[in-house]
């Protein structure tokens, strides 16, 4: 599905249908430029999903984490591959052994590298316009209504 | 007594010692191998690259200063805020050092050392001081009591004022670091030239956002588009983007000490290097009367003798050489 937000609120409301279809363990790719509200989104989906605290963005951190009470939802880790360039780098952060059941991991800059390093069971693609965004969300097993 | 130092948490590997005594801390000695270069190649720092590059890096210089290290009453070593397999490197070396030289183990706050970068070869400050730390990763406002304890006053929201500048050199396809690329290039420009928004501006709380920056210059970059091979129109973004980040540091350190009555007013971390940055607290301290401590030049990017000074002023805390761990956040104050 796509959708056209005008403003920041307009994200957040797209953030509060989102992770209302979200079942825990799934990756959350969010692919736009410099600017295009990745982080911001994710600040909008953990909004919503009951934290309270501030989002920052997780590019010279790499991973933020963030616990959360949100159905089987229990844990957010917020990644941001921006400042790799080395596959190698990604595998030995073993990424998969944060995958759990009742987690979720959202991964701004999946595509810093030409190898798939990432294998995203939703991605969030974030085209700046001249007003506002365009958000475009798909998966395989995914569905948004409207 | 001497004090070791030993820093691991980001872009560089670092081995110091600092004297104190009589509240005065001295440098003997301090060692940095600069991974800027290598991280030039890769435009950041890297968790796993850095871990490994800390390690063979640290047991070289570990090798070199044998002699004095053996003379050392005590072993400061920065356990966070950082990235954790970065920091695990120089912490495993301070638990084996501690453990068989039988010194006692201190564990640092990375953000602190930099504050406690201003108490080395000067006066101590007086206390209690206004605390802005800005770099690639933080900004950050505290108040330091006489106690030397920290409150946090306020921080970024969103991204860091050091990150604003790399995203922001970035856009203009200028290098790594970004900081002194953007001076640089600000320097031929007109600080007037766009109305960046000032994140915060008007809201009384401490707190920053620079993410708005960031796409305000981003929107004014993509509608002139056909200029961004103009030297002029460059530098007037640079310009006018230095003079919003800076701005905006600025307005809330002015609130703070309007607010909290202090004697001294402390910068730490790297965007401390930043000339404009400088100009302007001075032209702040001065108008509120207080003392202003900048660190040295050679002291504004991560070192380890910041850590051996901050270690100096936690002799009473010590930790144990078998289970100190890293820690990826310790806000300032906690
Ligand atoms: N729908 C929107 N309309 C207008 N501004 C937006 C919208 N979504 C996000 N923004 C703004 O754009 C900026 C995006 O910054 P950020 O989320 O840090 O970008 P990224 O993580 O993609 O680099 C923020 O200042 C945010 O308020
Ligand atoms: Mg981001």
């Amino acid at each position: 599905m796509q959708k056209r937000v005008k403003t920041i609120e307009e994200t957040n409301l797209l953030a509060m249908e989102f992770v209302k279809m979200l079942k825990g363990g799934e990756t959350i790719a969010l692919i736009g430029d410099l600017g295009a509200g990745k982080t911001a989104f994710v600040r909008g989906c953990l909004a919503a999903m009951g934290f309270e605290g501030a989002v920052k963005s997780p590019t010279f951190t790499v991973m933020n984490e963030y616990d959360v009470d949100f159905g089987r939802i229990q844990h957010v880790q917020h990644l941001d591959l921006y400042r790799f360039t080395l596959a190698d780098e990604i595998e030995a952060m073993h990424l998969g052994d944060l995958h759990a059941p009742n987690a979720i991991m959202f991964v701004e800059w999946p595509n810093v590298l030409e190898e798939e390093l990432i294998r995203p069971d939703i991605e969030v693609r974030i085209e700046i316009e001249e007003e506002g965004r365009r958000i475009e969300i798909a998966g395989d097993r995914f569905q948004l209504a409207g | 007594m001497r004090i070791l130092g030993i820093e691991t948490s980001c872009d560089e590997t670092a081995l110091a010692c600092a004297e104190f005594q009589d509240g005065k801390l001295t440098t003997l000695w301090s060692d940095i191998a600069s991974q800027m270069k290598k991280h030039a190649e890769f435009g950041g720092v890297v968790p796993e690259v850095a871990a490994r590059l800390h390690l063979e890096l640290l047991s070289t210089m570990l090798q070199a200063r044998k002699d004095e290290i053996v003379t050392v009453d005590a072993i400061a070593v920065t356990a966070g805020p950082g990235l954790k397999p970065a920091l695990r490197s120089g912490i495993e070396a301070a638990k084996t050092l501690a453990w068989t030289l039988q010194k006692p183990l201190i564990a640092v706050s990375h953000l602190e050392g930099h504050v406690y970068a201003n108490w080395l070869d000067q006066r101590p400050p007086a206390l209690p001081a206004l605390v802005l730390l800005v770099s690639g990763g933080h900004t950050e406002l505290a108040l330091m009591g006489e106690d030397g304890s920290f409150t946090l006053l306020g921080e970024t929201l969103d991204d860091a004022v050091g990150e604003a500048f790399d995203k922001v050199a970035k856009m203009l396809s200028l290098g790594y670091p970004g900081g002194p690329a953007i001076s640089k290039l600000a320097k031929e420009g007109d600080r007037a030239a766009f109305a960046f928004p000032r994140g915060f501006a008007n809201e009384d709380h401490l707190n920053f956002s620079y993410s708005g920056l960031k796409t305000s210059v981003l929107y004014t970059l993509r509608k002139h588009e056909d200029q961004l091979g103009d030297l002029t129109f460059r530098a007037n973004i640079a310009a006018s983007f230095e003079a919003a980040a800076i701005d905006a540091l600025m307005i809330k350190t002015r609130k703070a000490l309007e607010k909290h009555e202090v004697k001294s007013l402390l910068l730490g971390g790297g965007v401390t290097a930043n000339g404009l940055l400088r100009a302007r607290t001075a032209e702040l301290a001065d108008e509120f009367d207080v003392d202003l401590r900048l660190p040295e030049l050679k002291l504004t990017g991560d070192n380890a003798i910041m850590i051996a000074a901050a270690g100096a002023f936690h002799l009473e805390h010590l930790s144990n050489p078998f289970t100190l761990e890293a820690r990826s956040t310790w806000p300032l104050g906690s």
